[in-house]
């Protein structure tokens, strides 16, 4: 089977839901042809995630003039039979809309929680009501034959009707074959913290009080930088907090390392004091690890690995500062306790057994074709026409029947004109002429 | 009556002559000594700051002022053609000397074989190095060497590519350089205690700098009395820089910008090993001038031009050129750490350097030129084999197409052969002559079609028909690993590019080194094939 896998910030940074694209890509080249879709900002940009050969890159460098047009080629080119749209953000109306009359099965991942997807990464980007938002992603996600979250409960974000083509199951992650010393660690680990959104002051606070009572313990913040200009602002910011409470010594901002493996093995606690996420990769690779987390309660992503008092411990958001303190100082007193949750987390790691997870992918690409056969309800119909006014108040350069479906029909010709003897003929006469010729 | 019996010649210059270099230096001692003489020299050449006519002292290397200087335009058409041939009339030289490594070589040749004039021509590099990286082709190449009455080279060696008959036309001649007149002393430190590692030429990718700077680093530890001076400009002075400071000795390193040769000679008396770590030269000053001043060099063993003029451990050593950095840092250690050799070696290189001083080089110049004018007055009528050549030289002349134009013989049991494959793929974007011929030299050598050789052998070989298809990848990824006895790129063609399959880039770094020959679009199979439809329909 040809699998044309689309994920726009796969060049961009070494993010969770770019991990999962990767890793994917890669297994799936094993059996099938893959190509793997991703934005450029610069002719040569690759992929932050390291890719097997087998993988064919296809980069959209969006800059270009008649960039949907040659994106278009581009997936024709690849004779896909399914497309695997990695997402979360309005952004997939820019992609999605080139298949447009394009009769391909689609499948979407979302790979945030629809809360967040609606709110920070449609509505706002695009400047239209939640109520449209959440509107224009259901018109969208009607295209899949088969829409993907990692949380069961994300399910519940789309209407009844297109439920029917939702499935939830959660990421794979390598189970490591060594693991954390979490009895013996006094090291805290914190991933993506430098980020504004992974909301980490409340643990500087906390850090500020609980060093005091354990000075031989330290905070490692490892963190990719938002490179504009407010991200690299946050960073100072954090950087005159830490200093500004006198933690310099036990706190240590680092930047993205490629290998966290030694980290999490040095670590005894894993926090996590995000608000929103999709499935969060720090809190399931901590698991493996066997390192115990403490997250928020009621985040979709955190809640739901993390079972508080059994791999972890889950606070309330409302008075967060004390409630960090408190869960730390009952991990950082008891290193039994940290032992305990730890070996649980081990074990409660094994939902993400990659080989399970990916038969699930396989299933779903199965289902994905299947459901393509199938999906012909009123709904779909009805979101199919509204799509098109969609495309054309959002979508810059769309132009309905001009991309895949139109650039189809060109293949198809070149296919059935294979070489005949008349054609060598005529350009052996030219060859002749230009490359042979002696004068 | 006596301007009757002076000897007249033109020179069609190769190298801007605002700018200085060893060519230009060449030009500026070659006609001194020929104005001497009671020559008439005529030289037309490029500038791009100079005006049509302009004064010889004006140039970068001054000429002396009764030298004609004429500025041509860079793009050479049908029209300058014309011009250049009324002009040369008009003056009606006895000799027509062209001096040029590339391909622009066929239209200066044209412009003397048109008026019937005696031709000498120069290249001045190494054969190979022009081949690889100057010429389309074999055939296109050796159009000069063919129709020239004499052929000057720099080096014996430059000859062995050459076919027997344009064999016996070769003089070789090295180029001048100026004889010291204040040596160094290698074997003793400066004022300030220190020793220095000098480097003098182009900042250029054939001079492989970065191989230098990487060896000094490894070797900066284990002699910290000494530096590492760079003089010269050119494309790569940022990323050498870069480089330079990414590495911990960024303060041992200091860069120079010098553009005359009295500065240049104020330097290396101060210098006590040169270093010269090119791929390729042709006769190279900077590495005889630091050998008339007594230093000790180092250069790659396989560095043609260095390669003849350094006797290793006699004047000079040659590093091993196959691991350039441990090669290069292992010769450098050598004479870094033993004074008594740098001097000894030093003092060789003077011996040697006395035998490139300009009076006897230019009286073989002037011999080579008169031997021209003597030959053509001896030669038959008519040589048909050297009309075709000439034929050939005018119409890629006149078409403009000798920069680009391949000619290939018919080699035709083996196109019958592969015909089919052949016509399929030629005049696709994934298989590049260029590229081709630039990376398998023995292919370019040899003159054979680049296109049948790599579906006759090339691909079984591992041969990459363009860096942005990777034969053993194609066949590993989209032909069961390439136990198929089927060409990967007419599998691409005629089956993959229908069902998935897409190229995968070499990643030999060929277009960080040829920026400029970098496609302005991605590959598209439909934009490939594109020409196929419309040729069809």
């Amino acid at each position: 089977m040809n699998i044309f896998i689309f994920c726009g910030p796969m060049a961009f940074g070494k993010g969770g839901m770019e991990k999962v694209a990767a890793s994917l890509a890669n297994y799936l080249s094993k059996k099938h042809v893959v190509t793997l879709g991703y934005f450029v900002r610069e002719i040569g940009d690759r992929p932050a995630y390291t890719l097997v050969k087998t993988v064919s890159l296809a980069p959209w460098f969006k800059k270009l003039k008649d960039s949907r047009l040659d994106y278009s080629k581009r997936i024709v080119e690849s004779s896909a039979d399914i497309f695997i749209y990695f997402g979360a953000s309005s952004q997939a109306l820019q992609v999605i809309s080139l298949l447009e009359g394009f009769y391909i099965p689609i499948m979407m991942h979302e790979g945030s929680n629809p809360d967040r997807v609606i709110n920070d990464s449609w509505s706002n980007i695009r400047g239209v009501s939640r109520s449209q938002a959440a509107w224009e992603r259901e018109a969208l996600y009607s295209q899949a034959s088969l829409i993907r979250f990692t949380m069961p409960e994300y399910v519940e974000s789309l209407p009844l009707d297109i439920q029917k083509y939702a499935v939830a199951f959660h990421n794979a992650f390598e189970i490591p074959t060594k693991y954390s010393n979490v009895k013996e660690n006094k090291c805290i680990i914190n991933i993506g913290g430098l980020k504004k959104n992974k909301n980490i002051i409340p643990l500087l606070n906390a850090c500020r009080d609980i060093f005091r009572k354990f000075p031989d313990w330290k905070l490692h913040i490892f963190s990719a930088v938002n490179n504009s200009t407010a991200g690299k602002e946050y960073v100072e910011k954090i950087a005159r907090m830490v200093s500004d409470k006198g933690i310099s010594s036990n706190v240590f901002l680092n930047s993205e390392v490629d290998d966290l493996e030694p980290e999490y093995l040095a670590s005894g606690i894993h926090v996590i004091t995000s608000l929103s996420e999709g499935l969060s990769n720090a809190v399931a690779e901590s698991m493996t690890y066997g390192v115990p987390t403490i997250g928020v309660s009621n985040v979709p992503g955190v809640d739901g690995l993390v079972l508080n008092n059994r791999n972890g411990i889950l606070i309330d958001r409302e008075d967060i500062e004390n409630n960090l303190y408190d869960a730390l100082d009952k991990l950082m007193s008891s290193s039994c306790l940290r032992e305990d949750f730890g070996i649980k987390a081990r074990e409660d790691a094994h939902i993400f057994e990659p080989i399970s997870i990916y038969r699930k992918w396989e299933d779903a690409l199965k289902i994905c074709i299947e459901n393509h056969w199938k999906r012909n309800s009123e709904v779909h119909r009805h979101y199919s026409r509204v799509l098109i006014d969609l495309y054309r108040n959002s979508v810059v350069g769309f132009q309905k029947g001009k991309e895949c479906r139109d650039i189809q029909k060109d293949f198809l010709i070149i296919r059935e004109n294979r070489c005949d003897d008349s054609f060598f003929v005529d350009k052996e006469s030219d060859l002749k002429r230009d490359r042979w010729s002696s004068v | 009556m006596y301007k009757l019996a002076r000897k007249s010649v033109v020179i069609f210059a190769l190298g801007q002559l605002d700018r200085m270099g060893g060519v230009q230096r060449s030009y500026q001692s070659l006609t001194d000594y020929l104005i001497k003489l009671g020559w008439q020299v005529d030289l037309f050449g490029f500038a791009k700051t100079l005006d049509n006519s302009p004064n010889p002292s004006d140039l970068a290397c001054p000429l002396s002022e009764d030298v004609n200087v004429k500025i041509i335009p860079s793009n050479l058409d049908e029209k300058l053609s014309t011009q250049l041939r009324e002009e040369v009339s008009k003056i009606s030289p006895d000799v027509i000397l062209v001096v040029n490594s590339s391909s622009r070589a066929v239209f200066f040749s044209d412009v003397a074989k048109r008026l019937e004039i005696p031709l000498v021509y120069s290249m001045r590099g190494s054969t190979e190095y022009c081949l690889r990286y100057l010429w389309p082709c074999r055939s296109v190449f050796e159009l000069p060497f063919k129709v020239a009455d004499a052929v000057h080279l720099l080096m014996p060696s430059y000859q062995d590519i050459l076919d027997p008959e344009e064999r016996v036309k070769v003089t070789t001649i090295p180029s001048q350089i100026e004889p010291a007149t204040v040596y160094a002393s290698p074997d003793q430190p400066n004022a300030d205690g220190r020793y220095k590692v000098i480097y003098s030429g182009r900042l250029s990718f054939e001079k492989q700098l970065h191989f230098l700077i990487q060896a000094f680093a490894k070797l900066a530890e284990e002699f910290p009395d000494w530096d590492l001076q760079i003089i010269g400009n050119g494309p790569l002075e940022e990323q050498l820089k870069k480089q330079a400071q990414e590495s911990r000795f960024a303060d041992r390193i200091e860069w120079l910008s010098v553009d005359n040769t009295e500065s240049m000679y104020e330097l290396y008396p101060k210098a006590h090993l040169k270093v010269l770590p090119s791929e390729y030269e042709g006769c190279p000053m900077a590495l005889r001038e630091a050998m008339a001043h007594g230093l000790p060099v180092i250069a790659y063993d396989t560095c043609s031009g260095s390669n003849e003029i350094i006797e290793h451990d006699v004047d000079g050593l040659l590093a091993f050129a196959k691991e350039p950095v441990s090669g290069l840092a292992n010769a450098m250690r050598d004479l870094m750490a033993d004074s008594q050799k740098r001097f000894n070696l030093g003092q060789k290189g003077i011996e040697k350097a006395a035998c490139y001083l300009p009076e006897p080089i230019n009286q073989e110049w002037e011999a080579l030129l008169l031997s021209a004018i003597e030959k053509k007055k001896t030669k038959p009528e008519s040589n048909p084999s050297i009309d075709m050549e000439s034929r050939i030289l005018e119409k890629l002349a006149k078409d403009g197409t000798y920069a680009s134009a391949m000619h290939f013989k018919k080699e035709e049991v083996l196109y019958q052969k592969y015909r089919k494959e052949f016509l399929t793929i030629y005049g696709r974007r994934l298989f590049n002559d260029r590229y081709y011929l630039e990376t398998y030299m023995d292919v370019k050598i040899s003159g054979h079609d680049p296109l049948l050789h790599y579906l006759s052998e090339g691909w079984r070989l591992g041969c990459n028909p363009s860096p942005e298809f990777d034969t053993n990848a194609y066949q590993e990824i989209y032909m069961s690993g390439g136990n198929s006895d089927i060409c990967p790129l007419y599998h691409f063609y005629t089956k993959g590019a229908f069902k998935g399959c897409f190229p995968v880039e070499v990643g030999d770094g060929y277009f960080e080194k040829w920026p400029g020959r970098k496609h302005r679009e991605i590959y598209s199979i439909i934009n490939d094939l594109d020409g196929f439809i419309y040729e069809k329909l």
